[in-house]
């Protein structure tokens, strides 16, 4: 099936880097629009669930060891069932890796190039996911360590460069509607920051799948703060009505970066940024959508299944929104619903059965865990 | 399995398909096909529903050295190019005006939005959402409303640099300098229209005659006399989004000592000392903090300034060093006291005016929700009602830290 194998970092800079690359432009938006001053509480929150992911998808992992979520899911709730959550799992990871490319083509036309179509850039990138995908694992873990980089450095040198724009009083009151609004504000944080999931597909393939969970918790925390940079930079600049008013802050932001008529007119840095995110993180989904279809289907190989899949990729990609304004709307409703079930009741729902059910390996944890 | 790369078939076709996107992309636009537009300004056209939008192109050819065209007799500078349409929304008219012009319109070094004043008193809200969603416009562009036509403004040609949305931008950036005008961008504008209680506030650009150049009659023959000089100063307050009226350059700077964005500027006033001249200072850096309060349903707003100044200039003929200006405590304290009273006075005019107006243009609505949320929230509605019966007080600390490179003045030289 994939017999690459990454370390332990590059699995957990492949997590990291899957909620990123579109999460950074469109989530400050929505966290300022409904959480106003307290946008940057909503990070906070939101990382309660997200560590009840880590933990049940890393637990999963030691208790099923060599197997994915797919996989696992047939072991724990039997084959027609099993079958049927994996199948779920895998229209998952499929589906929003297509929302991922409609993204990036939307913000290609509305920002750089408003007349080529959309097709054009969505049947481009899927082109480049399948010659990626083709080459297993090791090479998409090493592309996203490059993304992962070039994506840091951006987003602090942009926020090191819009200082002088910041106003620390948009943060002021604290709490003043209660805790209320940044609940509401924290659901579509959530989904993004909830694609941590995708570690259920790759653990089997890490080196040393014992040592996995420290650099998954560590790698929701980094996200997390990133996340939080981003959202802080954007309210301080732009303010707790504004922010939430425009739809990428992050664009709108660095196009203001002026200093000293020198450094300026740097937007170019973005559309590495999102291209960069946008194809690592597409890759991913389609990957592990192929592989999960693989590993269910019980091929010997997931190459096969690269192309038609890909051709299915680009037309749901295609079709499945028909403006930005309608993409803006289901990131905040449905998909946070949709992204509950797959990313956090279903994880939580195969432990809960295997553990009931007893199955898996039990191997007794050492206090104090890696020794090397 | 066999590598679908390795097989000399596909590696061919790929050869010959990956040219295709050398060709580029469908939105290529080259350079010499763009108008750039410099500044776009905004008046009521004659039909109440329409605007009228006149855009400002720099023309690239007058600004390469030796390319500029003899100056003509009278009508726009040659290194510009404006040109008007009218329509019901901006964008719509900008394209009209493309139908007009050979070259596509670039709005990506657009720098300022010109606001005619018959026009902002019926609202900018109706035309600013295109300047707000249009990709190629940042964030960053100046917003300046004049008193009477904003075309009229495009048509000057200020004698330094022939070219007015240039003219524009330098002027913003001695804003920083003079502190007598109001640093109006669309970010903050944006900002204080869609906040709580704050009402905008943009800067105000009114043009002058060259008065010198009109006199002479060698001007009127080369077609000098026409040309009008640029003036940035004071500021147009609105109310929502309807322009309420005017503040001069103190009383501006007033609204930016309480804001805190008061940069630099100078200070003059007589000295009580000496012969009643003047003493100017300069101010360096200023910092302030606001604190406000409610009692029996009115308004407590107290200000503390405080800033750093260096003394620049001196008429006077006090001998300020032997006063014991820098180490006498009651010396110090009275010369403060009148340094303060000036501050005070900017400040005072700048709430009177703004009281009148009943516009919150100090954003001390914003304070107050923030020390005050619940009580807020119960006061929002009538805030400008609330805001004209406020009452300021202003607290202020002058500090001289410097007196340049003489230690007497020679002024005070002799007695």
């Amino acid at each position: 099936m994939e017999r690459g194998k990454i370390s332990v970092w590059q699995a957990a800079i492949v997590t990291l880097t899957h909620p990123l690359g579109t999460g950074i432009f469109v989530l400050p938006a929505f966290a300022i629009n409904w959480a106003r001053e307290d946008a940057w509480l909503v990070e906070f929150v939101v990382t309660i669930p997200a560590l009840i992911i880590v933990f049940s998808v890393d637990k999963l992992g030691r208790m099923f060891p060599g197997q994915t979520i797919v996989q696992y899911s047939e072991t724990i709730l039997g084959k027609y069932f099993g079958k049927f959550v994996g199948f779920l799992m895998i229209s998952y990871f499929f589906y929003i890796g297509t929302v991922i490319i409609f993204e990036m083509a939307s913000f290609m036309a509305s920002v750089i190039m408003p007349e080529t179509p959309i097709v054009i850039f969505i049947s481009f990138t899927g082109l480049v996911i399948a010659f990626t995908v083709y080459n297993g694992v090791e090479i998409i873990a090493r592309l996203n360590v490059w993304f992962f980089s070039v994506v840091v450095v951006s987003l602090l040198l942009i926020t090191l460069l819009a200082m002088k724009d910041m106003n620390p009083s948009f943060f002021r009151p604290f709490l003043a509607n209660g805790i209320k609004p940044v609940l509401l504000g924290s659901p579509a944080p959530y989904a993004w920051r909830g694609t941590i999931v995708i570690m259920a597909m790759l653990i089997p393939y890490v080196k040393q799948p014992e040592k996995v969970r420290m650099p998954y918790v560590y790698a929701c925390l980094i996200l997390g703060l990133l996340f939080e940079l981003n959202t802080v930079s954007n309210l301080a600049v732009f303010g707790p009505f504004e922010g939430g008013r425009i739809s990428l802050p992050v664009v709108d932001m660095v196009k203001m970066i002026n200093v000293a008529d020198f450094i300026q007119h740097i937007e170019a840095l973005l559309v590495l940024v999102w291209v960069g995110g946008v194809f690592t993180m597409s890759t991913g989904w389609f990957y592990a959508s192929v592989l999960g279809t693989a590993q269910m289907l019980r091929l010997r190989d997931y190459r096969p299944l690269i192309l038609p899949m890909m051709l299915i990729y680009v037309t749901v990609a295609v079709l499945n929104f028909r403006s930005y304004p309608e993409f803006v709307d289901w990131a905040q409703r449905p998909w946070p619903v949709y992204a509950l079930l797959h990313q956090l009741l279903i994880p939580v729902f195969l432990l809960t059965i295997a553990l009931i059910r007893g199955l898996g390996v039990r191997v007794k944890q050492k206090k104090g865990g890696n020794q090397s | 399995m066999r590598n679908i790369f390795h097989r000399p078939f596909f590696l061919l076709i790929l050869a010959l398909l990956i040219p295709l996107l050398l060709s580029g992309c469908w939105s290529r636009r080259e350079i010499d096909k763009l108008g750039f537009v410099g500044a776009v300004a905004i008046d009521q056209a004659e039909d109440p529903n329409l605007l009228e939008v006149t855009a400002q192109f720099i023309l690239p050819k007058a600004l390469a050295p030796g390319g500029a065209e003899t100056t003509g007799s009278g009508g726009v500078g040659s290194k510009v190019w404006l040109i008007s349409a009218q329509g019901p929304t901006v964008f719509e008219t900008l394209f009209k005006i493309n139908s007009l012009a050979p070259n596509y319109l670039f709005f990506g070094h657009q720098s300022s939005v010109i606001i005619g004043e018959e026009v902002a008193k019926k609202g900018v809200k109706q035309f600013l959402d295109s300047f707000d969603r249009m990709p190629q416009l940042r964030r960053n562009v100046w917003i300046v409303v004049t008193p009477g036509k904003a075309k009229s403004v495009l048509q000057a040609r200020p004698k330094l640099q022939d070219i007015p949305s240039l003219t524009i931008e330098n002027l913003f950036a001695h804003q920083e300098i003079t502190s007598v005008s109001y640093p109006s961008n669309l970010n903050t504008f944006f900002i204080n229209l869609s906040s709580r209680s704050t009402s905008p506030i943009a800067a105000r650009l009114t043009t002058t005659p060259n008065r010198e150049a009109t006199e002479s009659t060698w001007s009127q023959v080369t077609g000098e006399a026409d040309r009008r000089e640029m003036k940035l100063e004071g500021s147009a307050v609105f109310k929502q989004d309807r322009l309420a009226g005017w503040l001069d350059g103190r009383e501006t700077r007033g609204v930016l000592w309480v804001q805190n964005k008061m940069k630099r500027g100078t200070i003059t006033f007589p000295n009580k000392e000496g012969n009643q001249k003047y003493v100017t200072l300069e101010v360096l850096a200023s910092q302030r903090k606001m604190h406000t309060f409610i009692k029996d349903g009115k308004l407590f707003v107290n200000l503390r300034i405080i800033f750093d100044t260096n003394l620049v200039e001196q008429t006077s003929n006090a001998d300020i060093l032997s006063k014991g200006l820098f180490n006498e405590k009651d010396t110090v304290n009275a010369f403060n006291s009148v340094v303060s009273s000036q501050v005070k006075g900017e400040i005072d005019a700048a709430v009177k005016k703004a009281q009148q107006y009943k516009t919150d243009v100090f954003g001390i609505g914003e304070r107050f929700y923030i020390e005050h949320p619940q009580e807020f929230k119960k006061l929002q509605k009538n805030w400008p009602e609330i805001f004209a019966q406020a009452e300021f007080t202003t607290d202020i600390k002058v500090k001289i830290r410097r007196v340049g490179l003489i230690n007497r003045s020679i002024n005070a030289q002799k007695k």
